[in-house]
């Protein structure tokens, strides 16, 4: 599958530059087997926070394969970091972000058709999902770094590459817009 | 509101499950980085020392003139078989001719080396890992040279076809197939072992015979009649209600303005009036073509008909989202595969909308 998308981050990639990583090291394992116990943890986990940012199944597991290969590819590095499973988040955010800064190309993303006694889980998902996509991609992104993944604001900063206080105030217009809109769905 | 976010977000996701194949995706992906560093990090200096080396290894009288594989097609041990080298010879003139641009000088003889499929990857696909046949498989590596363009290689639309001086392609003596084909800079194949000199009779027909010719493809609207939703996306699609302020033709023009109708020529246009999460829009898909991509594959359709291309790609269809009010375009995805060559998919669009969403 292939996504041309209308939208453009641009500034935020900048700010989310890989090279201000800067995790303490500890020790940790280095084979692929260590990864593998890594991915299982860490992998499903990031999807959903992924498909809650991206707001796109498919754009969500390309950004996730991709975060997961270059965090595998340097696994003997990573693994000896303090938190791997930061690491892993910021290298997807920062992924997808300067994905969006470019043409969005999503791959993968299956549908089928459901039967009728499913359509009313999916309206709630689908009800549900339109609240988050009523934040903007950096709101939705501080949102699941802090409450779903739940890192507090100086280490959430280190995960999206921004200041603790812009991920407060993001997060604070975030919470503020979905009151708004959870207002207007109850009306 | 941290834990009603935090619900919220769960609820949200709550199908998201991580596909099957999900970590092999991972690997492929991870194989593939791995591979393109060692291409930047070692390939390209040690090529940029060995080519500087050449004339002065010659001047000094260290090197002798270039010369060719010395060995003699069938005369040697390890010679591949009569039947094998006229597969070899007819793969050799189906792939490379449709790769050459019509006006460029074709090879007249190809280097040919046996070996098993790990280490023919290795050396001639720049590491690329691919499962075409098992690793130890006993496969013969062909190699062209000249000036090659991948007409029929895969790529994103929009993007600059692949070019390079020498042709490579794989074959499986066991299951009659052709595993893999790229170009690049030549390879030195006898890594791989002896290599022998097969002569072959090329044509060049780079973008002129394999690409379907422009056609007035049949205009088509459906109507969907019953709501239909991803598996995993949550993405509602209900049938259009009312009457919508654009007409199919006014968003015709502007998905073909978006480009939707991609780098083929369809074989049928649909169009549907649609309620995309609750925005009325068209749905205009135009089906039939050959959508490739790097990314998830792609490949070599092993048996190709007649004329046809030898590709293999993922989809057939390419659709855009036309907001129905506005006439704005949206978006634009592909999918519907696989399928095979541009011929073959011309013959099976897709007859429903609601296949025409499954591909989203």
């Amino acid at each position: 599958m292939r996504i041309r998308a209308n939208r453009a981050y641009v500034g935020w990639s900048h700010a989310c530059g890989l090279a201000q990583v800067s995790w303490p090291e500890a020790g940790g394992v280095t084979d692929d087997r260590g990864f593998e116990d890594f991915y299982l943890a860490q992998a499903p986990r990031l999807l959903r926070a992924m498909v809650a940012v991206a707001a796109s199944r498919s754009d969500a597991e390309d950004v996730t394969q991709e975060a997961l290969a270059r965090v595998w590819q340097r696994w003997e590095k990573v693994s000896r970091l303090e938190n791997p499973a930061g690491y892993l988040h910021r290298v997807a955010l920062n992924h997808y972000f300067s994905l969006g800064a470019k043409t969005r190309r999503s791959m993968g993303g299956f549908l089928h058709l459901v039967g009728p006694d499913e359509i009313d889980g999916v309206d709630e998902r689908d009800a549900l999902r339109r609240m988050l996509s009523s934040l903007t991609p950096r709101q939705r992104a501080a949102l699941v770094v802090t409450d779903y993944l739940g890192y507090e604001s100086d280490a959430a900063g280190k995960v999206l590459g921004v200041r603790p206080g812009t991920v407060r105030r993001l997060s604070s217009q975030g919470r503020a817009r979905l009151r708004e809109v959870t207002k207007e769905v109850a009306r | 509101m941290s834990d009603e976010v935090r619900e919220l977000i769960e609820r949200a996701t709550d199908d998201v499950r991580l596909p099957e194949g999900f970590l092999g995706r991972v690997e492929k992906r991870k194989r593939r980085r791995e591979a393109r560093s060692k291409l930047v990090v070692i390939v390209v200096p040690l090529a940029v020392f060995a080519v500087a080396s050449i004339p002065l290894l010659r001047g000094f009288g260290l090197l002798g003139p270039k010369t060719g594989p010395s060995q003699t097609l069938g005369a040697t041990a390890g010679s591949p078989p009569p039947d094998v080298i006229s597969k070899l010879q007819a793969a050799a003139e189906r792939l490379a001719g449709p790769n050459m641009s019509a006006t460029a000088t074709p090879p007249t003889s190809a280097e040919v080396v046996g070996s098993t499929y790990a280490q023919a990857e290795k050396v001639a696909m720049s590491g690329d890992y691919s499962t075409g046949a098992p690793q130890d498989a006993s496969v013969w590596v062909v190699q062209m040279l000249g000036d090659f363009t991948g007409y029929d290689a895969t790529s994103p639309l929009g993007s600059q076809l692949p070019t390079g001086t020498a042709f490579m392609f794989i074959f499986d003596p066991s299951s009659g197939n052709v595993t893999d084909w790229g170009m690049g800079p030549p390879v030195d194949l006898a890594k791989l072992g002896t290599v022998f000199q097969m002569p072959v009779d090329i044509t060049p027909t780079g973008g002129v015979m394999h690409h379907m010719g422009a056609r007035a493809a049949p205009v088509v609207q459906v109507t969907l009649s019953a709501p239909t939703t991803t598996k995993d996306g949550g993405i509602v699609v209900k049938p259009g209600v009312g009457t919508p302020a654009i007409t199919a033709a006014e968003a015709l023009a502007a998905a073909k303005r978006a480009g939707g109708e991609g780098g083929f020529h369809p074989a049928r246009i649909l169009l549907a009036y649609v309620s995309w999460h609750g925005n009325p829009e068209w749905l205009v898909s135009f089906q039939g073509g050959n959508v490739c991509q790097i990314s998830d594959g792609g490949g070599i359709n092993p048996s190709p008909a007649v004329g046809a291309s030898p590709m293999m790609c993922i989809g057939n269809a390419e659709t855009s989202r036309i907001d129905a009010t506005s006439g704005r375009w949206i978006e634009t995805f592909s999918g519907g595969g696989p399928t095979f060559a541009p011929s073959a998919a011309a013959s099976v669009p897709l007859p429903s909308i609601e296949q025409l969403i499954q591909s989203y």
